[in-house]
């Protein structure tokens, strides 16, 4: 059992560690050696941000079995990822490690657990907590820690230069963690966590503060002695003040770095590509996924790759062309995939497809991450360990109102032999030195081109895939590429013009043109076994030229040509619908959703011939329904590992357990003592 | 019988008597304390103290009643106990009373005298688990 769990099963606690660490930066880099006397050790004593790997270790009271433990494996790397070792001791004994700065340190920072003393040139000081500062003024400090116990190893953790600001119990006044989820039923948001901090601070730093810039990450744990909590990162929201010795610190969690609008419009989408290797993998996963990285949030990395040959588009290296969410936010989008689409269709690729149920969960204070496994109670409260439980009921929700878009896509079917292209929408004639302009419904997919002369003799086919910038005009604009009919030179010498253009291998090539900056990449033979069937994706080497410049066609060659427009179309259908339950209570509107899927064709104009439909989210409103309307509130010890969205088994007063999903949760430590304000929703959110 | 240090305390560097019926307590400081739904009181143990308590003579010297008169604001108190010699910073929380003056071979001396006393260090609770 943790440290944490036996506290919280007495009555009376001992008193919570609190840590919370300032990064103000610092140029010193650091090296460690002199650490041979450690049972394991990685040496990585610079990284405050990494998490201590948990390991199934029998010292003191032994390690809980909820799977937060893993055995010692030397060839797991230290990451931010698998956690690190740091230099731990053996059991009882003392430890040693030797610091060395590129520069002089004033004073030295360490996080150590199990110990009870360091000792730094001849000198030694008394550990009372898991943090200590030594003034050192020296370029190397050479520390022995002494276990707190005969059945603690000391495990240090970080050994710094005091570039960071370190709160803890010694100079803690109060703390206020609160950490937020929305769990409402309709329309939830994507709410901010805070973390509020007063300290003790003696010094006058108001003038240093002054320059402490937003978005200075803060660091929040809290535990026991070798049962700290996971590291809760923040960024500082607000001025930093220091008036009448106290210190006033206000940070919010990661989401913030949502709170800005889409770098893109997200869409229904397209790469070019069939990829039928790829994995069926939860689209809504890598939505949110994706969202959260592209924001910009520090140390989200995207675990799976994206796949994306259905669905919406979330490229990000291309602008999508059926835009479905525009000028929203990154969080307004999340909060609504997070609520809506708890449902995935799971593309199996010839048959129908089979859905799954979709969860949300917290990874860091505010990041969340979607998952297809069903959160599992993590946590039991007693409800005869809290105070003020009020129970709420919502009224009932019986009926759901909204409209959702489904937009369906149909492209070519790759599947067929010989494979059936050519979704003509349109031609429109080419005459030299005379635009051919083109206007498009906004909700218009990829288009692919191909040229045809005038007199209808086919020019080798070349699909330009993602000509959004290109022909797609807004109205009363012009614009012209030069280079594409006439002069695109391939860059492996051989020439082409208009009515020339070709390629003559499977080999990809790359077309460049300096006059306007195009590049051409990405030659993909379509099928090798039709000589004209080519396409091939660009990209523009000018960021202005993308998606900036309207654009038509100039012919440029002796003769008139007709541009066929051929390709792919979504097909937008908005749809009203009801969802309703089997009982009493109010009728409601909520969001509208979208959703959508890609149909591969035999062909477009005489109606689609549906072969696959590969799936993605679709809207959940039944979902919705489910929620249960009940919500509550109470007063309770506090456990500083609990996350929102966390399940927990509430074990009521009349003997019954039930499951309950947090949404917030506010732990307060003031005095000493630490206490926490907690709301909740009856079920598995 | 002589008296030995044991028969003082000490109020701001001067011994005076130790009363009769000294004997401080200790007390807990909890910190984070509610009162649940079933009535049980809950909360985290963050220190001790030594508790509030009324110093008492039945007789006192003037000289020594002058170190109780003139403690203002902070004082220290230094007295044995069962842990130790004790050094702990102290409040006066009352007047002092001075109930009878009377004089022995030319030295006054008060009877009655008592004042209260408020501890005011808090001393962090060592780790248990």
């Amino acid at each position: 059992m943790s440290a944490i769990d036996i506290q919280n099963s007495r009555q009376i606690r001992d008193p919570m560690d609190v840590l919370i660490t300032l990064s103000l930066g610092t140029d010193i880099a650091m090296t460690y050696s002199g650490y041979s006397s450690a049972k394991i050790a990685d040496g990585v004593l610079n990284q405050s941000s990494w998490p201590m790997r948990g390991l199934a270790d029998l010292q003191g009271n032994g390690f809980p079995l909820d799977g937060s433990r893993v055995l010692y494996n030397p060839n797991t790397s230290p990451s931010q990822t698998n956690g690190k070792l740091g230099v731990r001791g053996n059991v009882g004994q003392p430890v040693s490690v030797t610091a060395t700065g590129n520069d002089t340190i004033a004073s030295l920072a360490i996080s150590v657990t199990g110990a009870a003393s360091v000792t730094l040139n001849g000198e030694t000081t008394e550990i009372t907590g898991s943090h200590v500062t030594l003034q050192l003024l020296n370029t190397t400090a050479a520390l022995t820690f002494q276990p707190s116990s005969e059945d603690r190893r000391v495990e240090i953790i970080t050994v710094l230069p005091e570039a960071d600001f370190v709160i803890n119990n010694d100079n803690l006044i109060k703390a206020t963690v609160s950490l937020r989820s929305d769990l409402s039923i309709i329309n939830p948001t994507l709410p901010e966590s805070e973390l509020t901090v007063e300290v003790y601070q003696d010094l006058d730093v108001s003038e240093a503060v002054g320059s402490i810039p937003e978005d200075t990450p803060i660091t929040y744990q809290a535990g026991y002695p070798g049962d700290m909590s996971p590291v809760r990162r923040f960024y500082v929201s607000g001025q930093v003040t220091w008036k009448d010795n106290v210190l006033s610190i206000q940070a919010v969690d990661a989401v913030h770095f949502l709170d800005k609008e889409l770098a893109f419009s997200l869409g229904v989408g397209t790469t070019g590509y069939y990829d039928t290797s790829a994995p069926s993998v939860a689209r809504a996963q890598n939505i949110v996924n994706y969202l959260v990285k592209d924001a910009g949030v520090p140390g989200v990395t995207i675990k799976r790759t994206l796949y994306f040959y259905a669905a919406f588009y979330n490229d990000g290296g291309i602008p999508p062309n059926s835009v479905i969410e525009k000028g929203k936010s990154y969080r307004d989008i999340i909060a609504k995939i997070m609520n809506l689409f708890h449902i995935d269709n799971i593309p199996t690729k010839y048959t129908a497809n089979r859905e799954t149920d979709l969860w949300i969960t917290y990874v860091d204070a505010g990041i969340p991450q979607v998952t297809n496994r069903k959160p599992q109670s993590k946590w039991t409260i007693q409800e005869e360990d809290a105070a003020s439980v009020n129970l709420t009921a919502e009224r009932q929700i019986q009926k759901i109102n909204a409209t959702v878009t489904r937009y369906q896509r149909a492209v070519p079917n790759p599947y067929a032999t010989p494979m059936k292209t050519e979704f003509q929408i349109g031609t429109v004639d080419w005459v030299k030195g005379e635009g051919a302009f083109v206007a498009f419904d906004d909700y218009s997919a990829r288009y692919l081109f191909g040229l045809s002369k005038s007199d209808g003799a086919p020019l080798p086919q070349s699909y330009f895939e993602d000509l959004v910038s290109m022909p797609i005009l807004p109205a009363g604009q012009t614009g012209r590429i030069d280079g594409l009919a006439g002069n695109v030179m391939p860059q492996d010498g051989s020439s082409g013009n208009g009515s020339n253009m070709f390629f003559d291998n499977d080999t990809p090539q790359r077309l460049y043109d300096s006059n306007l900056g195009l590049e051409y990449t990405q030659i993909i033979p379509w099928n090798s076994a039709y000589a004209d069937d080519w396409r091939f994706a660009w990209k523009s080497q000018s960021a202005a030229w993308a998606g900036l410049v309207a654009a038509g066609l100039i012919g440029k060659d002796d003769q008139s040509f007709t541009l066929k427009i051929i390709g792919d179309k979504v097909l937008p259908s908005k749809e009203e619908v009801t969802y309703s339950a089997n009982r009493e209570g109010v009728t409601v509107d909520a969001p509208d959703a979208w959703f959508g899927s890609l149909l591969f064709a035999t062909e477009y104009q005489s109606g689609v011939k549906q072969e696959v439909v590969e799936g993605m989210p679709r809207a959940g409103y039944e979902s919705l329904l489910k929620r249960s309307n009940v919500t509550c509130s109470f007063t309770w010890k506090g456990d500083p590992r609990i996350q929102p969205r966390d399940v927990f088994t509430f074990h009521r007063l009349d003997g019954t357990d039930e499951e309950w999903t947090f949404e917030n949760i506010t732990i307060t430590h003031e005095g000493g003592g630490t206490l926490a304000e907690v709301t909740a929703r009856k079920g598995i959110v | 019988m002589a008296l030995t240090a044991l028969d003082y305390i000490t109020i701001d560097g001067t011994q005076i008597y130790k009363p009769p019926e000294f004997a401080p307590q200790i007390e807990d400081i909890y910190s984070g304390e509610y009162t649940t739904c079933t009535g049980k009181t809950v909360g985290d143990c963050i220190g001790w103290k030594w508790s509030d308590m009324t110093l008492q003579w039945d007789a006192l010297p003037q000289d020594m009643v002058d170190v109780l008169v003139n403690m203002s604001g902070e004082a220290t108190l230094v007295f044995d106990s069962p842990l130790g010699t004790q050094t702990e910073k102290i409040i006066r929380s009352s007047a002092v009373q001075l109930r009878n003056r009377n004089t022995i071979r030319g030295q006054t001396i008060w009877r009655n005298v008592s004042v209260a006393i408020r501890f005011i260090n808090a001393h962090p609770k060592e780790a248990s688990s």
